[in-house]
């Protein structure tokens, strides 16, 4: 379908970064008014879910005595969810435990929203409420009935309608891109260390909960999955799983590369199924 | 169609000493972002504060941040006749962006919305043409691809707000100490 409507888009400087919205409407004053209220989503998932915040939901649950239970909104309590889902799949490589901990869950999800304390640690959700919230503005925008919409949070995107372009940069160096895609009705993410001027295999910013080992600098990993939070989680799998990571891409539909010094990995190596048929 | 969904480019998408492109993203003018943060009815006074060097350094005490402008474009705003709020516009130079940004402040100096009007990277995105390849082994191909409105997204980036949390500190603290008495 051609449209001829024009895409409206804005940036705020929310989650730690900086977030985009484009909205694509027949009316410029809708889609205007579209991407204030998808903002203000964010905003509400960001207040809930910062680590940094006296204030946020997640700074209670880092507050909760060992054995105390709390009922938490379903944003959190989604991205609990998901976060335990996948640290199980992943046993135990991807976690939320902001000191490695490999040893077991800090938090027990029970029925109602409520979450119970299994044992003292703090709790970091990082990139997954950033690519919670790049979903829940998704999802907003597409209830508004808006044509096409994008939503990218420092390299956390997801789209609809129009086909969104992208150029994932060179881990080792920034000032080049390594692939180009067209997101389709997807979200996409990368996770990497730049612009430290580190040659490969210096230590990095991301560290492996079972090793207590960072990962080396000059990786990238790129995912492309039906939601942002799944590929937002899953580019951290890969980083620290390499070719492991292939069976659990497989279990979320998802697919995509990792990038290591001058070579270039693709997951799945013999992809039959694309992973953004799920809209 | 295997892994037919991305396409291995190797190629240069900034040459630091090429001017060549800007990646920059223009959001809103500054007409949008007044309207859009204080509606349609709203008047707009203008309202900048002359920086000489002594507020510079009493804002860069009370902020912690520099000050290196001589002047910060703001305006009072009206609403009824009633002073509704401040509108100021400010400017955050990262080591690869550069950033345009409006603040909306209450009538008692509380930030209500910040909306970016304008990012660039100083990288200078300069686009090569896209060499398809089976395998990436990080050449740089030749000639050249405009880069335009086509690819302009790039992932990957660690796009920080520190900046924009470092300037906000800045405009609040003029906002104190100089604009709200003028």
């Amino acid at each position: 379908m051609i449209s001829t409507s024009k895409v409206s888009k804005r940036a705020r400087p929310l989650l730690g970064t900086i977030v985009e919205i484009g909205v694509q409407d027949t009316h410029e004053e809708i889609a205007q008014q579209i991407i204030s209220d998808a903002f203000t989503q964010i905003e509400r998932i960001q207040r809930s879910m910062s680590r940094f915040d006296d204030c946020s939901e997640v700074t209670q649950v880092n507050r909760l005595g060992v054995n105390v239970e709390l009922v938490v909104s379903s944003d959190l309590w989604a991205v609990l969810e998901l976060a335990q889902d996948i640290s199980r799949r992943s046993e135990g490589v991807f976690s939320i435990c902001a000191e490695a901990d490999p040893n077991g869950d800090l938090l027990r999800l029970l029925d109602d929203g409520r979450v119970l304390r299994l044992k003292t640690g703090l709790i970091d959700l990082g990139g997954i409420a950033k690519g919670y919230a790049v979903d829940q503005a998704i999802e907003f925008i597409k209830g508004r009935g808006a044509e096409s919409a994008y939503v990218n949070a420092g390299g956390d995107v997801r789209a609809f309608g129009t086909p969104y372009p992208i150029l994932v940069r060179n881990p080792l160096r920034p000032h080049e891109s390594v692939a180009s895609l067209d997101l389709v009705n997807a979200a996409f993410a990368t996770s990497a260390a730049y612009h430290q001027h580190v040659e490969y295999n210096q230590s990095g910013i991301i560290v492996d909960p079972r090793s207590n080992k960072s990962i080396p600098s000059g990786a990238s990993a790129s995912v492309m999955a039906s939601t942002c939070v799944v590929a937002d989680a899953l580019t951290k799998c890969m980083l620290m799983m390499e070719e492991e990571v292939e069976l659990l891409l497989n279990q979320f539909n998802a697919c995509g590369f990792l990038v290591r010094g001058e070579h270039l990995t693709s997951f799945p190596k013999t992809m039959d199924v694309m992973p953004n048929d799920a809209n | 169609m295997n892994n037919d969904w991305f396409k291995l480019i190797g190629i240069p998408i900034a040459t630091v000493a090429v001017s060549g492109h800007v990646y920059a993203a223009e959001y809103l003018s500054v007409e949008q972002a007044q309207k859009l943060m204080f509606g349609n009815s709203a008047a707009f006074e203008k309202s900048d504060v002359k920086l000489d060097s002594i507020a510079k350094k009493a804002i860069k005490n009370a902020s912690g941040v520099i000050v290196d402008r001589d002047s910060l474009p703001a305006w009072k705003v009206f609403d009824g006749g009633k002073l509704s709020g401040y509108f100021i516009v400010d400017e955050v130079i990262g080591k690869h962006e550069y950033i345009t940004y409006a603040v909306a402040l209450s009538a008692i100096g509380e930030v209500r919305q910040i909306e970016i009007l304008v990012y660039r990277e100083s990288y200078g995105y300069e686009v090569r043409n896209p060499r398809w390849r089976a395998q990436f082994v990080g050449h740089k191909p030749g000639s050249h691809l405009d880069l335009g409105e086509e690819i302009k997204n790039i992932s990957g980036a660690t796009m920080s707000c520190r900046h924009i949390t470092e300037g906000v500190s800045r405009v609040l603290a003029t906002y104190d100490l100089y604009l709200k008495s003028q």
